[in-house]
Formats: structure tokens, C-alpha cells, sequence
């Protein structure tokens, strides 16, 4: 395995060291440096290792998902919006969901997600809580920014979420992660 | 991670069953048609996508079905949900920590609770209201057309048995475990076909069906055929890399040299074709060069040979018994299954893989059928591996009717289908541990007694629990004798008792050890036994002075005595079936309807019902030729009772010289003659027993088989019917124990 990276650029060398030890790895470098083509080789290699285990690749935008998805396809390589990405992983636990965006209503500390009233524990069933482009509390939908805190909290909360995003993914890279990382 | 519990609904036989499953084999146990085969089916129908047929919806099901389609409204109230309508599978998985979440994170996990490590997966094979609605209407449609034709209305069971692919739909989802109520909430669900989740990465299915391909037919060469298969498997994925590679290797030399040889072969007709060539001889020579294919030539050329590696003497596998072919084709086929597990090294195995094994019995002698039970947990054992080194366990169910596969099987593993009023229950015989916990030690002996001497007993259709080798050596005379005089009194209503499938187990005067198991088992069961009386008295020494206990009262202790003087029964399991607190009065006077017992689980009791399926035989009072009435104590006494003319004919012979020595040597003669001469009753006869299984055996020798011409009155028809053991009797009690079960 290791004599196929020799053709590979040295920053990507040493990141794959990382990769094999284990630890995490920050790319940094200015514009037009080459930060987006070294994530690809990245992938590309990875995948040629390994090619059953699931790669996540997260853009800030969704011109960065387009970009990535132009230059690699691969059926285990999930290239989204760093949104998209927290929302799928989260989405599908509902009752947890509930909870949360519950407990957080009553909080009354997050804007855009204030209600007049206090609600039950009882107030989302048989709603489903749900991502879109624009905010209705009453109805469970919520939008970009309320993904954010939520995905958060539920991270926080429940460490068996963490446990099946680490199975689920072998390898998460962040492009662009000064951008993630200002927002939340 | 693994399969915990299966449960089906509506399927063939399995109305309602639920199956627990063992962490890697799980023994399927049961009588024929009670369900074995429809639990592998339904697996592979829902897991493999095959389709559904109209017989696999259950009977009752599709009565059902039809009241439904029959009502006016709509079969629920308004406000009630649909009621659901077809067939149901669900598979309970359990996962722990160290399971790679992956596969069944993804949109399979319904909630992040920590202690709810259970996900159930839900197939269905289904009507909804839609499709209910389109069928009712598109029958009455046709139904209206068909009367403006006049023709017949069809039935409404035809026209779905022939348009139901329609309007059944298949459902995959993910139901919401419960942890609090530890059961499924079917109203909370995610549709995994919607969220387009491959079920196949979670469970993988695959079987070995009975109806295994082999035979001796020399052409098919099926364990050739395997090999080649396996050899397909091992190098489509990359398994085995050194091996493949010396394979290939050596086939190019042996291409090399072939290619000489051919040159040599094809001399002649080469130079005719270069002739014709013309002047040039280079330009246009012909070469005959050898292109072995390593996939096509192990099918078409190998032959696997089975010989004893000593004698260096090979026989084709066509030269083996069918039996031994059939072993050998199993370990092919779960190593073939094994690499298919496997998957391509471009995805990983699933993340349980289940493998059933149907009747690995078939063709193999109860020897093999050992060997084979005692050799798959390890073959299994090893598992499958998966990328990083660390091997992925194999869950295995296996179906029999073996009794040798079960007599070498962990008793904790069997699981045992049992049909009753035409619905299948599955049990876990586990189960009988926690039933029989606080008898520890009889759970003990019971498992081992079952497992090492009488697993038949899983399969039998009714079972007779006896005392010892006496009632042993009898009984199956005595079953000819009943089904003889059944026959000659055209009373033959059920099969012959001989040929009912019926276990007889000795167990001395524990059968309320079995108690447990009988009710588990439900199958009908005579229990016979003997009342043992006894009566108190006094404790003498040899001067005849009573004994004393140490405060001065008189020493009692228990006698055995005749029924008659008898105050108490020292038999264990009469008070254990019948109540602690049965006088000994009422014990001998207890009509047959009052010894007819069924289990009463509430209470944990045995209560008497006329269609309990045990009833407990010990002696009755009974009259004799001479017409005494007596009530004995033991098999022997009751014996001699009524057979005082037997044994007399024995003891002199007709020119009144003694030959009970030479007849029944077995008895003690000073008693024989007293008793011949009418000096004893049977009671001191029977303490002139000496060695009871030989007696019985003794009265085997001294039947008589007696000729009797009958004809049939209403087709003239005459026969000879041979009456075996006609020279003595059947005491009453054993006689009616054996007519109880006779019927069904």
C-alpha cells in the first residue's frame, strides 16, 4: 500500500502518515496553493486503499460540493454542505430530535427558535421535524442556521450519535473549516 | 451483532410464531409439517426477494381476508387504523459495543437511547387500504360483468389467488424498539426501501436445502462441479493470492510443453498446410499452441477422488455411498456459502450473516449425521473475515429430524416447533431452565437423559412412561395383543398402536421429573405406574421386641403391603400429579376420567380434564377368571392375579410333573408350586420374583401364538388372522392406559 503514495505530493504524504496513526490533520495554505487538489488526492488514494469504507467530504457551500463531486465520483464518497451533513446524520432520530428542539424552545435563548407559548413535551407528535429553507417552529420545520445548534446539543447529548458517525465514516474531511468554525 | 428473535406472521403455518434465536446455532426441532421449512422459505422470500405465491398466505388468514372483503364498510372504524392485512416478518438484532455501527447507523438506528441496543427490521408482504379498495372494487366490477354475461360469479378466494400480485405490496422498515416495554412499536417506523438503504449489508441470507445436489450419476460430478465453483469464488476475490498464482503458473508450463508436443501431433498436416503456402516457407507456417483455461479445467477435468491415504487405492466420488457424498457436498457448499459471505473485496460482509441448514441428515446414517453435528460448530466457528483481521461469527439454524444430531447437540441450543390447533409455537428448551429453577437437579438430569439417551423422545407423536425393564420388555406384546383384539372386534378406528410413532421411556417412579417437559412437548402421554402400598408398624428386633426411640415411644417405619392393608402410597409422582392431599382410600378407587390430567400454568398444577393429554396408570381392582376381585400391588402381583391359569399350566405339566423350573426359572419353585396348588395368592407369588426383566422375558418364551380363520360378513372374504401371546392377559390398568392413547 505505502509504495503506491510514493508518486503522491509530500503534504499528502505526510497527512496519510497521520491517517495511519490515527490523529487528525490540519491543511492550511493561501489562495491558489493547490489545498483543494491535495483533497482530492487524498480521497483518491484513500479510496484505493480501502475502498469499502465511506468517506465524508464537507464544503461550506454548495458550489464546493459541485466542484469536488467534478473532479471525484465514488459510490462510498459523500461530498455535502456542511449543513446537509449534520442534517442527514441527525435527521433520522426523531424522538431525540423532539426532545431537544423542545427543550430549547423553552430555553427561549435562540433566536429563531422562540414560541409565545411553553411547549410540552407532547408538542411535536406526529410531526416530523423537518430541514428546509425557511423556519416554521410550530410545524417542526427549521433552516440552516437552528441545523447548527441542534446538531450541536445532539452531539453533545447522546454519545451513541458519535459512535455511528465515527463507524460510519473512516475519514471526514472539512474544506474550508475556518468558514464551519466562525458559524457555530 | 445478531439475530435475537424472529417473528412471522400469516405465513403458511406460521400464523403467529415467534423463534428465539441463539447467538451462533440454533437447533430446529419438530415433527414433520410443523413449520420448519416455512421459517427458511419466508427468510429467503422476504430477505432474497423471491416472490410470493397464494398458498403461502396461512388458511386462517385468508378466511380472514375474505370476511374482510365480504363486509360492507370498510373493516375499520373511523377512527382506528387499517388493520393490517398479509404477511409479516420481523428480525429482532441485538448489537453491542464492539459492533461496527456503520451499516445499521444509517437511518436503521431509530433512537440514541444508550440502553436500547435493539433494531428490528420489518418486512412485510401487504394490502393497504388503497389496494384493498382497488381489489373489492375491481372484483364486484368483474362480478357485475360476468352476471350481465351470465356466467358464474367467481369466487372471491379465485380471483385473489389469481390477481393478488397486484395489489400486495412489500414493505422493508425499520420499527422502533421499545426498551421500556421490550417489545416493537409498529407505529413508529422508517421505510428503508424509501430511504433506499440495502438490506443485504445488515443481514445475508443463505441456505443449504435438503434436497442437496447429489447423486451418483457418473456424469453429473456435482463435488467436481463445487470444486471448480470454489476455485471461481477464490480467485474472483482476490483470496488466496500464492496459491491461485502457482495454479496459473503452472499451466503456462505445462502450455509450454503441450505446445511442443502438438508440434510433434500436428507434424504432418503443418507441412501439407506450409506446402500449400507457397515459396515463402516463414510466411505462412501454422502453429498449434495450448491455451488452458485454469476456470473451465478444474470443472470438466478434476475429479474428486476419496481413497485412504495409506493404501494409495482412489476411487472417483461416484464409487462413494450416498450418504458420504452428501457430507462431502455439505462442507463444499457452507465453504462455497463461507465465500460468498465473503462478498468482494470491493464491499465487506454483511453485518450478520445467516446460514440455514436444512435436514443435514438426509442420506447419512446415524453415525455420519454425529460426526456431522459434532464437526459444524467449528467449521462455522471460524466465521468470516473481514478486511482488518478480526473474524465475523456466523449464525446458523439448522433444521432435523435427527435424533442423532440432537443427541450430540448442547441442549440449550434446540428450539422446538410445536403445532397446535393448526398454528406452529416455537420453544426454547432454555426456557425449561427457568421453569424447572428451583429443581436445579432435575433440570440437570433431564437435559442430560434427553440429549444422551432418548432425544427420540422430540420427535415422538405420544409417549409412555414406564417403571423399568419389566412393563419395557412387555409392552410392545402387550401393544400386538390390544391391536389384535381391536381388529377382531372391528374396533380398528386409529392406527395400530405399533405403528404410531410412540417413544417409551423408563423412568422408575420419577415421572414427575418429566412433568415439565410432557406440558413443554404437549404430546400425549400415558404414565404407568404402580401404587406401592405400605402400611405402619412397629419397629421389631430380632427378639420381636419393639424398638424404642429415644424418648420412650415405640419405634415405627413404613412396610410394603397389600393394597388391601395398605394406608399410605410411597410412589412420589401419584401425590405429585394428583394432589398432596388424595387419601390412599380414594388413590385406589380413582376413575380413569380423574387420572386424565393437562397442566394448569397459572397455578403450576395438574388438574383433571377429559381432553388432558396425561393420564396416570397404576392398578386397579381388578377381577380374574376365577372371579376374585383383587387389587394388586406391583405389575408382577397384578400379573399373577390374572394369569393364575398361565402360570399353573407352567408349574405342572400335564402328567402333573413339575416344570416351573424349566419354564420360568426365574421364580423361586417353593413359591410356584404353593401358588399352583392355590396356597398363595399373587401377592406372596410376586415376592418370588427373582430377577424381573428376566421373568418378563420368561413370559415372552411361554406365549402362544393362536390361529384364528374370521370371515368378513360382508365381503365373504375369509382370513387367518394369527393371535400372538393369546395364552395370558394384559392387567386392566396397562390395558386401559393403552387404549387411552391408542386413540387420537
Amino acid at each position: 500500500m505505502v509504495e503506491r503514495r510514493l508518486g503522491l505530493e509530500d503534504e499528502v504524504q505526510q497527512i496519510f502518515k497521520h491517517k495511519d496513526n490515527g490523529s487528525d490533520f490540519l491543511l492550511s495554505g493561501g489562495a491558489g496553493s493547490g489545498k483543494t487538489f491535495s483533497l482530492v488526492e487524498i480521497i483518491n488514494q484513500s479510496l484505493l486503499e480501502n475502498p469499502t469504507d465511506r468517506i465524508a467530504c464537507i464544503t461550506y457551500t454548495n458550489a464546493a460540493v459541485n466542484e469536488i463531486e467534478g473532479r471525484i465520483q465514488h459510490a462510498n464518497l459523500i461530498v455535502s454542505t456542511i449543513h446537509k451533513f449534520l442534517w442527514d446524520n441527525i435527521k433520522s432520530f426523531q424522538i431525540e430530535l423532539k426532545k431537544v428542539l423542545t427543550e430549547l424552545i423553552n430555553e427561549k435563548t435562540h433566536k429563531g427558535l422562540i414560541l409565545s407559548e411553553h411547549v410540552d413535551s407532547d408538542f411535536f407528535t406526529g410531526k416530523t421535524i423537518q430541514y428546509k429553507e425557511y423556519v416554521l417552529i410550530k410545524e417542526g420545520i427549521i433552516s440552516h442556521d437552528e441545523i447548527l445548534i441542534l446538531a450541536n446539543i445532539m452531539f453533545e447529548k447522546y454519545p451513541k450519535l458519535c459512535r455511528i458517525v465515527q463507524d460510519k465514516f473512516k475519514l471526514i474531511l472539512i474544506d474550508e473549516y475556518q468558514d464551519s468554525v466562525t458559524r457555530c | 451483532m445478531r439475530i435475537s428473535e424472529i417473528k412471522v406472521k400469516n405465513f403458511r403455518l406460521l400464523k403467529n410464531t415467534s423463534i428465539q434465536l441463539e447467538e451462533d446455532l440454533s437447533l430446529i426441532l419438530g415433527k414433520n409439517n410443523c413449520g420448519k421449512t416455512s421459517l427458511l422459505i419466508i427468510l429467503d422470500k422476504f430477505l432474497n426477494d423471491s416472490p410470493f405465491s397464494f398458498d403461502d398466505f396461512n388458511s386462517s388468514f385468508r378466511d380472514e381476508l375474505k370476511s374482510y372483503l365480504e363486509l360492507e364498510d370498510s373493516p375499520n372504524a373511523s377512527d382506528e387504523p387499517f388493520p393490517f392485512l398479509g404477511i409479516s416478518l420481523k428480525l429482532f438484532i441485538e448489537y453491542d459495543e464492539s459492533d461496527d455501527l456503520s451499516n445499521i447507523g444509517d437511518k436503521v438506528i431509530m433512537d440514541l437511547d444508550p440502553e436500547n441496543k435493539v433494531i428490528v427490521l420489518g418486512f412485510e408482504y401487504r394490502l393497504l387500504e388503497g389496494e384493498f379498495l382497488n381489489l373489492k372494487n375491481d372484483y364486484n366490477a368483474m362480478n357485475n360483468q360476468r352476471e350481465a354475461e351470465s356466467n358464474q360469479p367467481e369466487d372471491i378466494l379465485s380471483f385473489i389467488k389469481n390477481n393478488f400480485r397486484s395489489y400486495f405490496t412489500i414493505l422493508k422498515k425499520s420499527i422502533l424498539y421499545d426498551n421500556e416495554i421490550e417489545t416493537e412499536n409498529d407505529s413508529v417506523y422508517t421505510d428503508l426501501l424509501k430511504e433506499k438503504i440495502n438490506i443485504g449489508n445488515i443481514v445475508n441470507f443463505k441456505w443449504i436445502n435438503a434436497r442437496r445436489n447429489v447423486s451418483n450419476k457418473d456424469k453429473e460430478r456435482s463435488l467436481s462441479t463445487q470444486s471448480a465453483k470454489i476455485y471461481k469464488r477464490m480467485e474472483d476475490e482476490d483470496i488466496n493470492r500464492t496459491v491461485i498464482d502457482k495454479f496459473k503458473e503452472a499451466l503456462t508450463e505445462t502450455d509450454k510443453k503441450l505446445e511442443g508436443i502438438y508440434g510433434e501431433i500436428f507434424n504432418e498436416i503443418i507441412e501439407d498446410v506450409r506446402k500449400f503456402g507457397g515459396t515463402n516457407q516463414d510466411q505462412s507456417s501454422i502453429r498449434i499452441t495450448s491455451t488452458l483455461q485454469h476456470k473451465e479445467l478444474l470443472e470438466d477435468n478434476t475429479t474428486v477422488v476419496y481413497g485412504s491415504g495409506d493404501s494409495g487405492v482412489e476411487l472417483p466420488e461416484n464409487y462413494n455411498g450416498l450418504g458420504y457424498m452428501n457430507l462431502i457436498s455439505m462442507i463444499f457448499e457452507i465453504k462455497i456459502i463461507l465465500h460468498e459471505f465473503q462478498k468482494s473485496k470491493d464491499s465487506n460482509p454483511a453485518d450478520i450473516n445467516l446460514l440455514f441448514i436444512e435436514e443435514p441428515e438426509v442420506h447419512t446414517h446415524p453415525q455420519m449425521q454425529r460426526i456431522f453435528i459434532k464437526n459444524i460448530k467449528s467449521l462455522l466457528g471460524e466465521g468470516i473475515s473481514v478486511r482488518n483481521g478480526e473474524g465475523r461469527k456466523l449464525q446458523t439454524l439448522i433444521s432435523t429430524h435427527s435424533a442423532h444430531i440432537v443427541a450430540e447437540s448442547d441442549f440449550e441450543d434446540i428450539k422446538y416447533f410445536r403445532k397446535e390447533d393448526n398454528e406452529v409455537n416455537s420453544k426454547s428448551l432454555k426456557d425449561l431452565e427457568a421453569i424447572y429453577c428451583e429443581q436445579k437437579n432435575n433440570y440437570k438430569f433431564l437435559k442430560q437423559y434427553l440429549t444422551l439417551h432418548r432425544s427420540d423422545l422430540f420427535f415422538a407423536d405420544k409417549v409412555i412412561f414406564i417403571e423399568g425393564d419389566t412393563e419395557r420388555i412387555l409392552l410392545p406384546a402387550m401393544m400386538k395383543k390390544i391391536d389384535f383384539e381391536d381388529e377382531l372386534n372391528g374396533r380398528a378406528t386409529s392406527l395400530p398402536l405399533l405403528s404410531q410413532n410412540i417413544s417409551i421411556i423408563e423412568v422408575g417412579a420419577y415421572s414427575h421429573i418429566f412433568e415439565e417437559f410432557i406440558d413443554f412437548v404437549g404430546i400425549k402421554s400415558l404414565i404407568i405406574t404402580d401404587i406401592d402400598s405400605y402400611k405402619i408398624v412397629f419397629d421389631l428386633d430380632k427378639d420381636d421386641n419393639k424398638k424404642l426411640n429415644s424418648d420412650g415411644t415405640e419405634k415405627t417405619k413404613e412396610m410394603a403391603c397389600r393394597v388391601s392393608d395398605g394406608t399410605e402410597s410411597s410412589n412420589y409422582s401419584l401425590k405429585y400429579f394428583l394432589g398432596e392431599d388424595i387419601g390412599f382410600d380414594s388413590l385406589t378407587k380413582l376413575p380413569l376420567i380423574e387420572r386424565t390430567l393437562i397442566k394448569n400454568s397459572v397455578e403450576n398444577v395438574w388438574e383433571i380434564n377429559e381432553k388432558g393429554h396425561v393420564l396416570l396408570q397404576y392398578q386397579s381392582a381388578e377381577k380374574n377368571k376365577e372371579n376374585n376381585l383383587y387389587h394388586a400391588r406391583s405389575f408382577e402381583d397384578s400379573f399373577f392375579h390374572i394369569n393364575k391359569e398361565f402360570i399353573k399350566k407352567h408349574t405342572f405339566n400335564e402328567e402333573k410333573v413339575f416344570t416351573g423350573s424349566l419354564n420360568f426359572p426365574s421364580l423361586t419353585q417353593k413359591k410356584m408350586k404353593a401358588f399352583a396348588k392355590d396356597e398363595i395368592d399373587s401377592y406372596e407369588m410376586a415376592e418370588g420374583v427373582g430377577k424381573k426383566p428376566a421373568f418378563a422375558m420368561e413370559i415372552l418364551l411361554n406365549s402362544k401364538t393362536e390361529e384364528i380363520d374370521i370371515c368378513y360378513i360382508k365381503t365373504k372374504q375369509e382370513r387367518t388372522l394369527s393371535h400372538e401371546y393369546s395364552n395370558w392377559e394384559i392387567p386392566k390398568y396397562i390395558k386401559e392406559g393403552l387404549q387411552w392413547l391408542k386413540e387420537d
